[in-house]
């Protein structure tokens, strides 16, 4: 009985942890495949430099998340966007460097968190 | 008595040789621009009881008249007449003639006409001795000389930038004739423009217009835009009209996502100068690379790699 119900609990735990790793590989292979050309489409342009517009970006990956993983079961997404200047220092203004966090509970026991930084070169 | 007093003291103010009776003044010939009807004016002194007459002789001047018009000075001391280009030639003259019991005053000027469109590429200097003519107090005539030159004329250029550039164009005029501006009627960039990158424009038989102006910077000139642009920051899109997510610009933007690497311009100045000079530049602007795009063909691109930095500041709320 012990040993019928080891075998249970391990085959249930690879079963989840599959599944897991399938989701997570999903998230990340929507959300990186898209990461470049939204950031790339929220790059505005002064005359002088190059440079992220924030308020188009948040909206963009907003959007992203919004089509991309729409059908990735999970009440809990967080997002965290920092810009940057060359040096690594708070971006502010015009900033040419960003990082992007996000953060997916999928289960109990799983979550998909995951950064990337982006710079206009 | 009275009255033979007045008389007698009006009749010794017209003989003073310091009145300067039946005299012109503030009359400026240039050349005879494309327009349909060209407009001359003038400035007479003392106009009561004198006959006004002005005349148009054939080229050459030999007194055959093209044109003869009495003109009638009544209370103000200025005026201006109309004539229509067709009557005018190049070298035809323009006869101003005053006439009263005690004076007269007889004017010849020569005028030109500019007639044709010169191409830039070909001539870069233009210079003509008497392309003004104007009248001193003494009524003498003096001639004016201009040379325009145009510089940094290239037939081709290579550039890596997302807009078309047409300041480097400079322009310098020199005359014994004191200026504080080069005059021009129009200058108008044309763009071809087949496949409608500046979608949000008119376009005549595949061209885009924009007029330019000129801006006095040192002793030079350069191209300014005259029309207000504006563009849109995200996709680069320019537009004639403001608009929501559009903001001013000086320059003429090419769209993001333009993959046309050659670029037909054409400028045209109209009426240039006191020699009003019609002359047109062509110039093409070959893109060597994309400004924006992969980092394999463009000058800029978006790097992308993994980041351990997983911090918890500035959250973004996810609308899903």
């Amino acid at each position: 009985m012990i040993i019928y119900l080891t075998v249970v609990l391990m085959f249930s735990f690879t079963i989840m942890n599959f599944t897991n790793t399938i989701l997570y590989n999903s998230i990340d292979q929507r959300f990186y495949s898209s990461l470049k050309s939204t950031a790339e489409n929220s790059i505005a342009y002064d005359g002088d430099i190059l440079y992220f517009d924030k308020y188009i970006l948040n909206q963009k990956i907003n959007k992203l998340l919004k089509y991309e993983l729409i059908d990735i079961v999970s009440n809990k997404y967080y997002l965290y966007i920092n810009y940057f200047y060359g040096d690594g220092t708070v971006c502010t203004y015009r900033c040419k460097m960003v990082n992007i966090r996000l953060k997916v509970v999928i289960s109990s026991t799983a979550t998909y968190d995951k950064a990337y930084s982006l710079t206009i070169v | 008595m009275l009255k033979k007093s007045l008389t007698l003291a009006l009749a010794l103010l017209n003989l003073l040789p310091s009145s300067k009776p039946n005299r012109f003044k503030d009359i400026f010939i240039t050349p005879i621009s494309d327009k349909q009807y060209i407009s001359f004016s003038f400035i007479v002194n003392n106009p009561c009881d004198t006959e006004f007459k002005i005349y148009v002789e054939t080229p050459g001047c030999q007194d055959t008249y093209l044109y003869r018009n009495k003109v009638y000075i009544l209370l103000n001391f200025s005026d201006q007449f109309l004539l229509p280009k067709e009557i005018i030639f190049d070298n035809s003259c323009l006869i101003f003639m005053a006439k009263s019991n005690t004076s007269s005053s007889f004017l010849r000027f020569d005028l030109k006409v500019q007639n044709p469109l010169y191409n830039l590429n070909e001539y870069t200097t233009f210079t003509m001795e008497d392309a003004l003519q104007y009248l001193d107090d003494r009524e003498t005539i003096h001639y004016a000389q201009e040379t325009l030159n145009f510089n940094n004329l290239a037939n081709n250029l290579v550039l890596s930038r997302p807009f078309l550039p047409f300041s480097h164009i400079s322009i310098t005029q020199e005359s014994n004739f004191y200026m504080d501006y080069l005059t021009f009627d129009e200058i108008v960039m044309r763009i071809l423009d087949k496949e409608n990158l500046f979608s949000l424009f008119k376009h005549k038989n595949n061209y885009v217009d924009i007029r330019l102006e000129l801006e006095k910077i040192g002793q030079n000139y350069k191209l300014s835009l005259l029309d207000k642009l504006y563009v849109h920051n995200e996709k680069l899109l320019l537009s004639s009209q403001p608009k929501e997510g559009f903001v001013r610009t000086n320059y003429i933007y090419l769209p993001k996502n333009c993959t046309k690497r050659l670029f037909k311009i054409e400028i045209q100045f109209k009426n240039l100068g006191i020699q009003k000079i019609n002359c047109k530049y062509d110039y093409n602007i070959e893109i060597k690379e994309k400004y924006f795009g992969s980092c394999s063909t463009a000058k800029h691109c978006v790097q992308i790699e993994e980041s351990l930095n997983l911090s918890e500041k500035n959250k973004v709320e996810v609308f899903l």
